[in-house]
């Protein structure tokens, strides 16, 4: 089989899914607006100045959470059909690296688009806002440079930010495939046991909060709340998406076709 | 070297070992029978050599090149299975297409031919296929793709005595017109017996056949008589097994035998190749 | 048309046995063509090298031969060749037979005469 023939086939998987998607999030912008248009009617009438401000606001985490469901998604069936169809492990993941990247940067583009529309259908007006992640992360930095570098900024921040959700929801799904049962049930229980009780409870009794303290500086570096800079979470998020894609590699190369 | 060379292959799960230095060359422009019971490693077999699974040692070359990992040879074999890697909500039909995508050679028009022959209704989902249905839909995609190795694991689970019939018809006129490798592994044996050109058998993860089927035939007769003539007459000769009801014996002998020279009391008859399979299979 | 599997003689064998009786009722008239290889191949459930090799059997016996690009034809003459040929066979399956069983049981020559006697009257 060729790269051409095992990217076609990933990357239809994922058609459907983000048509729905966006269909879903128009609806919601639909009731949004329908919902604040509601509301500011049934004030006027005391003729009550409607100070309150509705919109949209950093829904590209949506579109994140979204594409990390993808990644998880991803791995089983088109593993079995391609497989089956006669392609080596090889092809199957430059396919679905490729397809990956089509997806991220697709959505990417949609969104800063939406965002670009939206905020120039709600600019000047005080009781409508939409405001892209980019502008809500890094607001002051908004103010500050030119529309346009932001939005090429915020297109690729969001960018790494979908790359680096697929790609870990593909290492996990790859992952539990590769595990057997007895691994399995030992990942499942211990790694959110782990994350939700046994951290936080080390962390409060023994090191009396100095570890959630050293995550929270680590986020606040990597995520540039420090220093209001993008490129630090353009940078965590590409590591990520590498890492992880690299660890899926090396765990498809020797994956088997299970029953 | 043409063909599917199996050199050494070596796999075990956990402490069964199910192949053991298993060689074996699958030439070209022939239909060969892979026989051996539930277990043996004929499933093993076909499996490493399609890259599903992974041998612990030894390598499977086709045409000359290494099989493993390599797309361009991969796409001269296709296997069916028992188990089925299509995705469950998939339609024939488009199932079809993704194959016309995945195998260039794939022929739609035969495939559609074939699904009207067999009454495969190709608008269904695969999951929605029944056990003999979903034979047709694999067996017919196999030998659409114009593949030139076709592996069939159990291509008749499931199917009608008409549907058998109409698949060897079927399988015997495609190879008829479009020569290429067929692999059959079955255990319906008499009934594969007379489209089978060469037959290997496998026991215990080794082979211990692997010969023309009319070479392999012609070597196993069977005689009958009482007990005692039987006793006699098998004294010295390769007897693979026994069946006695009262003071009746038959005996399933390969060798040579001199037919002009059979003593009296004893009838000697032909071993098809079912019976052969089966008294070089017993433990 | 069906080939005994459990047949002593070799499915090939069988084939080209099944054709000759066909030439000699009449199916086949002489300059005919034949089934091909694949038609019989299908019709029989066997392997068509199979069918090939039953077929240069009776090529081999000048029974039939190859017209290039259309296909098998029966030879002329080929009825008389399969006549001589299988009275041959019946004397050695049957006439044979009969002589060596006839003195086993201590039938004489002249007996023998008058029982086919009887038995062509049947």
């Amino acid at each position: 089989m060729n790269r051409i023939s095992s990217y076609k086939y990933q990357i239809n998987d994922l058609k459907r899914p983000v048509a729905i998607y966006y269909f879903v999030i128009a609806c919601l912008y639909a009731l949004t607006f329908f919902g604040a248009v509601m509301t500011t009617h049934i004030d006027t009438g005391s003729d009550v100045y409607v100070t309150s401000s509705s919109g949209i606001s950093g829904w590209e985490i949506g579109t994140a959470i979204f594409l990390f469901v993808c990644g998880l998604n991803s791995f089983r069936e088109p593993f079995r059909m391609l497989i089956q169809n006669g392609s080596s492990r090889k092809n199957i993941f430059a396919g679905r690296f490729l397809a990956f990247l089509s997806v991220g940067a697709g959505m990417a583009l949609i969104d800063t688009l939406i965002m670009t529309v939206g905020q120039l259908l709600t600019s000047g007006s005080k009781r409508w806002y939409f405001k892209g992640f980019y502008e809500i992360a890094f607001s002051r930095r908004a103010e500050s440079i030119s529309g346009v570098q932001m939005h090429l900024e915020s297109f690729f921040l969001i960018f790494c930010m979908y790359m680096a959700a697929l790609a870990v929801g593909y290492f996990i799904t790859i992952g539990y495939y590769r595990m057997n049962k007895a691994a399995k049930i030992a990942v499942s229980i211990s790694v959110p046991g782990f994350l939700f009780y046994g951290l936080p409870i080390l962390d409060q009794y023994v090191t009396k909060g100095a570890i959630f303290r050293a995550i929270g500086k680590v986020f606040a570096f990597f995520f540039g709340m420090d220093d209001k800079i993008p490129y630090y979470p353009m940078a965590f998020g590409l590591l990520t998406a590498a890492v992880f894609l690299g660890l899926c590699w090396l765990m498809l190369r020797k994956a088997v076709v299970k029953d | 070297m043409s063909g599917i060379e199996v050199r050494n292959i070596s796999k075990n799960f956990g402490n069964v070992q199910a192949l053991k230095g298993v060689s074996v060359h699958f030439e070209e422009n022939r239909i060969y029978g892979l026989l051996g019971r539930n277990g043996a490693g004929k499933s093993t077999l076909l499996n490493i050599i399609t890259g599903r699974i992974f041998a612990a040692e030894g390598e499977v070359l086709i045409d000359g090149e290494a099989a493993l990992e390599n797309d361009r040879i991969l796409g001269k074999i296709y296997m069916m299975s028992e188990k089925n890697y299509y995705p469950e909500s998939m339609k024939v039909r488009d199932a079809f297409k993704w194959s016309k995508e995945f195998y260039p050679d794939f022929d739609l028009n035969y495939a559609k031919t074939l699904s009207e022959k067999f009454e495969l209704n190709t608008a269904k989902k695969i999951k929605s296929l029944s056990t003999g249905y979903s034979s047709i839909f694999k067996m017919i995609t196999a030998l659409s793709t114009n593949a030139r190795y076709i592996l069939l694991d159990e291509p008749i689970l499931g199917l009608d005595a008409n549907h058998r019939d109409l698949f060897y018809k079927t399988l015997i006129e495609k190879y008829s017109g479009n020569p290429c490798t067929i692999i059959i592994s079955t255990h319906l044996i008499e009934e594969a017996a007379g489209v089978i050109d060469h037959v290997v058998i496998i026991k215990n993860g080794e082979i211990i056949t692997d010969e023309s089927r009319d070479e392999l035939i012609s070597k196993g007769y069977t005689a009958s008589g009482t007990a005692s003539c039987v006793d006699s007459f098998t004294a010295g000769r390769n007897v693979l097994g026994t069946d006695s009801l009262g003071g009746l014996k038959t005996a399933y002998i390969m060798g040579e035998l001199d037919k002009n020279n059979v003593p009296e009391g004893i009838e000697i008859s032909k071993m098809d190749l079912q019976r052969l399979f089966i008294e070089l299979t017993n433990a | 048309m069906k080939i005994q599997f459990e047949d002593e003689r070799p499915i090939f064998v069988q084939i080209a046995k099944q054709i000759e009786d066909g030439i000699l009722a009449g199916a086949f008239p002489e300059e005919t063509q034949i089934p091909s290889t694949t038609e019989i191949s299908v019709n029989y459930k066997i392997n068509p090298a199979t069918a090939l090799k039953g077929i240069n059997l009776l090529v081999d016996g000048g029974i039939v031969y190859k017209k290039r690009g259309l296909g098998m034809f029966v030879s002329k003459g080929a009825v008389k060749v399969l006549d001589e040929k299988r009275k041959e066979e019946f004397y050695d399956n049957y006439i044979v037979r009969l002589a060596a069983e006839a003195k086993k049981l201590h039938i004489s020559q002249g007996e023998i005469v008058s029982m086919i006697e009887r038995g062509y009257d049947q």
